[in-house]
């Protein structure tokens, strides 16, 4: 074998990989009489040491559990349906690499608060707490908070990791009477908000029972919202699938109340429903 | 989902059987197959850019893209995980053509063909690899290489993926796979060299490569 043989089997030499017989024993005993072929040879085995090496220092590097939020949440909502695609992107986890979906998103969530402005009953201004709304300090949760609210046929939140499926969670729904506003941001990408924010409501009626506020966009963080405006509107009890509800088919085409809570930009952040 | 589908999960299900469970809407079935195949997309991504905020977000894509158009997928033009593979491969190169800063590339190397000659030198740092430095100097020779060099050595020396693999993965021929990996092997050597330390070597050659 000459030397310019053995360089064109030379990486599959060093790699380890499967040679003909023949082939090898020419190569191994080029190599004998060669040094500078034993010395290429030489470098191309350290490389492959080396490159083993690195990929054995990798091979328990993952990506981060947030990733696995992000897509599980998005999975979700895919499965419930009628959410836009916008709606179901998942935050970028580090850097804003999702301009393009995240432009999409305020277009969508844009188009919302437009159409949501216009249901508004005119006589929503007479509220008692007004469409204003300020955040407050995070509060804790009531351990009591459970009254089932009934918007769904059996009210049904998905949370937690991927372990917990939408079926086995209660939503928490309460009363406006005892605890109103209670929002939890079950975000995608970094863990739970642990916080719980107050809000005012658009609720004239202290008969009504209430979700937490739910967010629109993923990764929103509600409690830095520091001025917002609640608004009513009505939509197709179908909507209620979109956030973890179950929903019978017989019942989707009814209305439920819901209160949009826009942010000081306009733009909508979150939602509840309201029975 | 049906009882029989739950009981399939209690095996060990293939990608397929996973993607097909996907499709249905199968929750369960995404984590497992997320769970199975998000390691190597994210180190992949990882090692092709040297950048951990690309490397997320191309793993998220690449499950997105998974969610989303799964039924594209044709188990007859290669694995799933070639198909994954693959998303994240043209996911990794459109980062890094919006954000070039993430690799220092030394575009020179393909430009002097005469350092492609110069395989093996008196001082020769490659007999050192074992030391963790090194360890470093080789993953940062390989975050420098040309892109279409760097993707073979991190398919099929990180990941020791077959050549028929790493041609499923990249869209080119088994040949081509072969023969860039050659290349691009010369390349980290001739890198390595550059960059090691004269003293810790000891090899015997001459710096010109044998063509006898």
């Amino acid at each position: 074998m000459s030397c310019r043989n053995l360089e064109l089997v030379i990486t599959e030499l060093a790699r380890g990989q499967m040679l003909e017989a023949r082939v090898k024993e020419d190569a191994l005993a080029h190599m004998d009489g060669c040094q500078r072929c034993a010395a290429r040879f030489a470098n191309e085995q350290t490389l492959t040491a080396g490159l083993r090496a690195v990929s054995a220092s990798a091979s328990s590097v993952e990506a981060p559990g947030g990733v696995e939020q992000s897509l599980l949440a998005a999975f979700r909502q895919r499965q419930v349906g009628g959410v836009p695609a916008a709606f179901i992107a998942p935050a970028p986890v580090h850097k804003p690499r999702w301009i393009p979906l995240s432009i999409a998103a305020a277009a969508a969530i844009l188009v919302v608060s437009v159409l949501a402005s216009q249901l508004i009953p005119s006589g929503n201004s007479n509220a008692p707490l007004s469409n204003q709304a300020r955040v407050s300090q995070p509060a804790p949760v009531p351990a009591e908070d459970s009254d089932p609210l009934g918007l769904g046929d059996e009210p049904e939140v998905a949370a937690g990791g991927p372990e917990q499926r939408a079926d086995d969670v209660q939503p928490p729904l309460r009363s406006v009477n005892r605890r109103r506003d209670l929002v939890r941001n079950d975000g995608p990408n970094r863990g739970r908000m642990q916080n719980a924010v107050n809000y005012g409501t658009a609720s004239n009626s202290e008969s009504e029972l209430t979700t937490d506020f739910l967010p629109l966009t993923y990764g929103s963080n509600l409690a830095q919202i520091e001025d917002g405006q609640v608004v009513r509107v009505e939509l197709p009890r179908s909507a209620l699938q979109s956030f973890g509800f179950h929903v019978s088919a017989e019942r989707a085409g009814e209305r439920v109340k819901a209160d949009v809570l826009l942010g000081h930009d306009g733009v909508a952040r979150a939602i509840r429903f309201v029975r | 989902m049906a009882r029989n589908e739950r009981m399939t999960l209690l095996t060990t299900p293939s990608d397929d059987e996973l993607l097909r469970l996907i499709l249905a809407g199968d929750e369960n079935a995404f984590v497992t197959l997320y769970r199975r195949r998000q390691g190597g997309i994210y180190r992949f991504a990882l090692q092709m850019s040297g950048s951990e905020a690309i490397a997320e977000d191309v793993t998220q894509e690449v499950f997105m893209v998974l969610m989303g158009e799964a039924k594209n997928y044709d188990p007859a033009k290669g694995s799933l995980s070639a198909y994954l593979y693959g998303i994240a491969r043209n996911h990794v190169l459109r980062s890094l053509s919006r954000d070039r800063s993430f690799v220092s590339i030394g575009e020179s190397y393909e430009e002097n063909e005469a350092a492609h000659e110069q395989l093996v030198a008196q001082d020769d740092p490659l007999l050192d690899l074992t030391r963790n430095e090194m360890i470093e100097s080789v993953r940062q020779a390989v975050t420098a290489l040309p892109a279409h060099y760097r993707e073979v050595v991190v398919l099929c020396d990180l990941h020791e993926m077959s050549y028929a693999e790493a041609s499923q993965v990249l869209g080119c021929a088994v040949g081509t796979i072969r023969s860039r990996l050659h290349r691009a092997r010369s390349l980290l050597i001739e890198k390595l060299r550059a960059t090691g330390d004269p003293g810790t070597a000891s090899s015997i050659v001459n710096s010109a490569r044998c063509f006898a």
